[in-house]
């Protein structure tokens, strides 16, 4: 079982007024499987795997929580909390161990057993991409997780396989961007001298025109 | 009720309390320098979401923002998630963003009873919130829409009187930390467009440190505040 940490800032805003979003995804409180066959026939944790590799390709990552529940269709989502039984087969590095396989490059993330108004909730805090987008590698013949395949979370919210054109643009767009900026950075640290130059100001006309859209509101 | 009344109301709620104030925008003024029919997917490909809640708010219930007549605008009230912004065609970003901890009802307090009815505003709730106005700042600029430079101007209004707590239980509390003035905290500042590219993270730090000065906090743990940063934009815990 994973060591239980007290819920911080971010997690108890997100369990305080639960509600899913492009960067959040609720579960309810499943067995994590003993060994890595049995992922094989289990849909909920091939979806955690899937939610894992789909947050990896978005800008902001994003966090699976395990132990929320929806009280009716459509419904408000109930922090139940992991049953007892469930909570003590999630071994750290064994999950680590099985999911990272399945991305390439490995995807980022980490698994907690956060506490909060009296209950457990395990945590999955996954990061974005550092350089590269994480491709789905399926070595074990899961059912539900393709081979050779860019997952993401959408706005909708929900992770899904990339089909749409300009759903890999977006892939490939935050892939240049993300590198665009570590140039600019290590550029910025070569040519320092460029913080140097100061920044035009405004001048009085045009922050008076600036002032003028907003007028209504201020 | 139309939206424009609608909006005035949740304005006029916004400023009834404590409130950020945020205004990004070119140094330039040019009427025309987004065309209408982007704006929209330029505040939704800037957003920041790293805490459950974009900023800024782009759908909820309401639906995604609204035109008007030179740009698009966005209300939300939901739970202690007050919030109203404007992006024009010129790229004038403005937000006003209550604060959240004014606005908590008594069961968010948890274990922060003793701070029921006080007016009070959290070490990382503001590191998060700066950290996350200059990122945005920075994704909006990343759209090559304010040419060389840009203002970035925040101002945090009714500090008279309000505490800074460490809203966390691990963390060594902060005792005395009051602010004692009755003017906004004002942070503005003229950045060249690549300076705030490559170095967001640290204006955000560098306006963090100079608000919680007001608070005569000025032995601020820095490395431990940079960290706290980093694992946020980084989506750690």
């Amino acid at each position: 079982m994973i060591n239980p940490t007290k819920a911080d800032k971010i997690i108890s805003g997100i369990l305080e007024s639960p509600n899913e979003s492009k960067t959040i995804e609720f579960k309810p409180s499943i067995p994590w499987p003993s060994k890595i066959d049995q992922i094989q026939n289990n849909d909920k944790a091939q979806e955690i795997i899937m939610g894992i590799l789909g947050m990896s390709n978005i800008r902001d990552g994003g966090k699976i929580i395990l132990g929320i529940e929806k009280n009716a269709p459509g419904g408000k989502y109930i922090r139940k909390g992991m049953k007892k039984i469930d909570l003590k087969t999630y071994d750290q590095d064994l999950i680590f161990d099985y999911i990272r396989n399945f991305g390439e490059p490995e995807p980022k993330f980490q698994i907690l057993n956060v506490e909060y108004d009296d209950k457990n909730f395990i945590v999955f805090a996954v990061q974005s991409f550092v350089i590269a987008p994480v491709i789905s590698k399926n070595n074990k013949n899961l059912k539900k997780v393709h081979n050779a395949t860019f997952y993401l979370r959408t706005d909708k919210p929900e992770t899904k396989k990339v089909t749409d054109p300009s759903e890999m643009r977006e892939i490939i767009d935050l892939a240049i961007e993300k590198e665009i900026e570590l140039f600019s950075t290590r550029m910025q640290r070569i040519f320092q001298t460029l913080s140097h130059v100061p920044a035009p100001k405004s001048t009085r006309e045009e922050m008076n025109k600036f002032a003028e859209e907003l007028k209504d509101i201020l | 009720m139309s939206p424009a009344n609608n909006r005035d109301q949740i304005i006029d709620k916004i400023k009834s309390k404590g409130y950020w104030e945020i205004n990004i925008r070119p140094v330039v003024y040019n009427e025309q320098r987004v065309e209408k029919r982007s704006l929209r997917e330029l505040v939704r490909s800037s957003k920041v979401e790293l805490r459950g809640w974009d900023y800024p708010p782009f759908r909820d219930s309401g639906g995604e923002p609204y035109p008007i007549q030179n740009g698009i605008e966005k209300f939300i009230d939901w739970s202690n998630n007050i919030e109203f912004w404007r992006m024009t065609q010129s790229a004038n970003y403005y937000h006003l963003l209550a604060i959240e901890e004014d606005w908590m009802e008594p069961a968010g307090l948890k274990y922060m009873h003793h701070l029921k009815n006080q007016k009070w505003i959290g070490v990382l709730g503001a590191l998060y919130t700066v950290t996350e106005i200059f990122e945005f700042a920075k994704r909006l600029a990343s759209h090559n829409i304010f040419d060389d430079s840009m203002t970035v101007d925040i101002k945090l209004h009714d500090l008279q009187d309000r505490k800074l707590i460490v809203e966390s239980f691990d963390r060594v509390p902060l005792y005395d930390k009051v602010a004692k003035i009755s003017e906004p905290w004002g942070f503005n500042k003229e950045i060249l467009v690549a300076d705030l590219l490559s170095k967001s993270a640290q204006f955000a730090l560098d306006a963090f440190a100079d608000l919680v000065f007001l608070f005569d906090w000025v032995n601020i743990p820095i490395d431990s505040i940079k960290n706290d940063q980093q694992k946020f934009l980084q989506g750690r815990i």
